[in-house]
């Protein structure tokens, strides 16, 4: 599909096509999820298979191997993240793979400062890897094996606390990485190889139930990104509520957009950390990945609304996208929009280039940094004024009723796809 | 690859720019009055009473810190604050200093952490208010002050202890807060114009009088949310496992009452903005302060009873009601729907 630079060219060249419209949008749209979610699941089984060679040979090198597959996993799946709020299909399933912040004493060893039980979570430091019997909210847990289903029906959101995450990227991350005991220092977490060791090389105890954690929990991965890949395919459901009505889908599309710039990625990932000045509200806070979560989350906002999306194959996905059509309906809405949405991927780009040059995110939350605090401030007015601007398009393109309240697409289907 | 790809963005962004404002209309109709309206009866008024209680707290904190003697002050700028909460935009939202003032939920337990870590080191930037302006959230704000004068392992203090300037800075921080906030809504290029002049050629917050009411419109519909999903949904929890002590601000006994304040903003946030009397709204929020009172119930504490949480559901349920019913008493007449708000998240 050959994609239309703006609506300027069509007035200007009666004979070229014009703008397809919101059908072909929409199938952009569903086809750059089934691309990011189908690389998502690709680099998953690639982290499997080298969390599986961790855990029969461990060492140095195959824990930073199964740490470099975990960095690698996370650059598509960010770019998907868009695709929360609007679709319900996603909301619904997006707290097994990606739900954070976590309480990490749930699943392992923590440190003393790390504390115990909480008020808002018993189960803080219920430690599994060490602990094969227990009592869960008055019933009585047999952990014995440690299997993809205890970790998603049982310990996941155990005692209906969020923080109890035991599945997904971020559970995996803790036990490749550790806690990150540096504070607002440089450097990320430091689990020995050796926590996965057999026999008497095994640090921290349980190195047979931990390496059986990790396993489980990445098998578990793989299995939920498959089902979310394939709801994003030709018969897929998720393509095919976005598809059903444009009205709807072009709703969607604005609204993962809006929500994830502002009250998701603005408020509660970035000015939440650095008002707090915790390490612990980074993203990615055992990696110290944080600078690239924010870096891709942006970038899949950019993905979808420019309607391109290059793989880690090399390979593109483009169409006819929101862009085109905003710029069709509103030029100047749409010119406004793009430089947004540019000005906030410089900012991010900023924040990542400062990182891997060094300065990393948790250094940045340090009380009183003011170079840290500027760079994150910085993006953070870049999201909020991306919003406004994307409220914009929704007042144009006449889709009313987008975020009336954000969470109706988490717990009403219905009123975002009336 | 990256870096081609940011030149070209760059050059898109000037061509965007030139063309960003060239929609603007002229200011006039029924949404630039109500925005009139609210700005001047609901909004500045609230933004002022906030300042002066807030510093009048501070000068009871110096006069006296100890927590049996800041409480009136303390409730009273605790209570202008609910005047202004749900105004989370413009100077509120610039520098998060909504954030800052009421840090809540804390769902990890970062206030007592950091608080107890500031008294364990003595920390100095009690004694400088630059310093402390960048002290973590979690230990500034009438959240961290309500531990210090409510929660017993933090409230026995005395007259020139460590804690009592611990109090005394954070009710100077607030005092600066509540100064800038109404400094930059009142000041003659400030916020309340911002909104007022919403359209105009060199307004580039607001290019229509529609956004400027779309803005303030979000507001009033995200304070009601917030009150029925957060202080009251989070004591709720499930019918399996109340949580009472996720109430907002139980330990100074104000959970019910900061919601009956936030729905009485919201009433007078109406008034302000209907193009008509919009009876129906001012009913549900009429039954809602009733039902409120009736509660009788100050921290929520009866989520726990069936019968009590049963009557706690309900007012979050005509709550969200009045949400629906302002849509059409309000929105509808003016044309405008809400826009994406902060909590959008998860």
């Amino acid at each position: 599909m050959k994609r239309m630079m703006t609506a300027f060219a069509v007035a200007a060249l009666p004979v070229a096509p014009a703008l397809a419209g919101p059908a072909e949008v929409l199938t952009t749209y569903a086809n750059i999820a089934e691309a990011s979610y189908s690389d998502s699941l690709t680099s998953a089984q690639a982290l499997r298979a080298a969390i599986d060679t961790l855990i029969s040979d461990p060492s140095d090198v195959t824990l930073a191997a199964a740490k470099a597959a975990w960095i690698e996993a996370r650059v598509p799946y960010q770019q998907t993240e868009v695709f929360r709020f609007g679709n319900p299909i996603v909301d619904d399933w997006e707290g097994k793979v990606n739900a954070w912040p976590l309480d990490e004493g749930l699943i392992d060893y923590v440190d003393a400062a790390y504390g115990g039980a909480t008020d808002e979570n018993e189960f803080a430091a219920l430690n599994v890897i060490a602990n094969p019997m227990f009592t869960l909210s008055g019933v009585d847990i047999d952990a014995t094996d440690i299997t993809p289903e205890l970790i998603g029906e049982t310990l996941h959101e155990a005692d209906e606390v969020e923080s109890n995450v035991a599945s997904g990227y971020h559970a995996i991350e803790f036990l490749l990485w550790g806690q990150d005991l540096n504070g607002t220092n440089h450097g990320a977490g430091n689990r020995p190889f050796t926590d996965y060791a057999t026999g008497d090389d095994c640090t921290n105890g349980n190195c047979d139930r931990r390496g059986a954690y990790l396993s489980a929990a990445a098998d578990l991965l793989v299995s939920d990104l498959e089902y979310m890949a394939a709801q994003w395919g030709a018969e897929g459901e998720a393509r095919a509520a976005v598809t059903a009505d444009p009205k709807a889908g072009i709703t969607a599309i604005l609204t993962g957009m809006g929500s994830l710039s502002y009250g998701e990625q603005a408020g509660e990932r970035m000015k939440l950390g650095v008002m707090l000045n915790d390490p612990e509200e980074e993203h990615d806070c055992f990696s110290d990945n944080t600078h690239n979560s924010h870096f891709y989350d942006g970038l899949g906002i950019r993905n979808v609304f420019v309607g391109e999306y290059v793989s880690g194959s090399g390979n593109t996905v483009s169409g006819e996208s929101l862009q085109d059509l905003l710029a069709a309906t509103d030029p100047a809405v749409a010119a406004e929009l793009t430089s947004a949405i540019d000005a906030t991927m410089s900012e991010l780009g900023q924040i990542k280039s400062a990182a891997e040059a060094g300065f990393s995110y948790d250094q940045m939350l340090e009380r009183g940094n003011a170079a840290g605090e500027e760079l994150i401030l910085s993006a953070v007015d870049a999201l909020v004024a991306q919003t406004r601007s994307i409220e914009r398009a929704v007042a144009v393109l006449d889709v009313d009723g987008v975020g009336i309240e954000g969470s109706d697409s988490l717990d009403d289907p219905d009123a975002v796809f009336e | 690859m990256m870096m081609t790809s940011f030149v070209r963005i760059t050059l898109k962004s000037l061509a965007a720019s030139v063309v960003l404002f060239a929609g603007s209309g002229a200011y006039a109709g029924p949404q630039a009055d109500a925005v009139v309206r609210v700005v001047t009866q609901h909004a500045v008024p609230a933004v002022l009473n906030f300042s002066t209680h807030i510093n009048a707290l501070e000068d009871s904190a110096k006069s006296d810190c100890t927590a049996g003697a800041l409480v009136p002050a303390y409730n009273a700028g605790f209570d202008a604050w609910m005047g202004l909460q749900h105004l989370n935009i413009g100077p509120v939202e610039a520098d998060a200093r909504g954030l800052t003032i009421a840090f809540w939920p804390d769902k990890k337990g970062m206030i007592p952490k950091t608080l107890s870590a500031l008294i364990a080191d003595q920390d100095a930037a009690v004694s400088n208010a630059d310093e402390f302006a960048h002290v973590s959230i979690a230990a500034r704000g009438l959240f961290a002050l309500e531990y210090m004068l409510f929660d017993d392992s933090f409230n026995a203090y005395d007259q020139g202890s460590y804690s009592c300037e611990l109090v005394q800075a954070i009710t100077h921080d607030l005092a600066q807060t509540a100064d800038h906030i109404a400094g930059e809504w009142t000041r003659e290029d400030g916020f309340a114009a911002t909104l007022t002049t919403a359209g105009a050629v060199d307004n580039q917050r607001y290019l229509s009088e529609t956004e400027a009411a779309q803005a303030l419109y979000t507001m009033l519909l995200t304070g009601l949310e917030n009150s029925a999903e957060q202080r009251i949904g989070r004591p709720l929890g499930s019918f399996e496992k109340p949580r009472p002590k996720r109430a907002e601000a139980y330990r100074s006994g104000r959970s019910a009452r900061n919601v009956m304040l936030s729905v009485q903003a919201a009433r007078e946030f109406v008034v302000a903005m209907a193009p008509e009397v919009p009876t129906h709204t001012l009913e549900i929020l009429d039954e809602v302060l009733a039902k409120l009172q009736d509660l009788d119930d100050p921290t929520f504490a009866s989520v726990d009873d069936p019968m009590g949480r049963l009557k706690i559901e309900i007012i979050a349920q005509r709550i969200e009601a009045a949400t629906e019913s302002i849509a059409n008493d309000i929105g509808a007449p003016l044309g405008i729907s809400a826009g994406f708000n902060a909590s959008d998240g998860d």
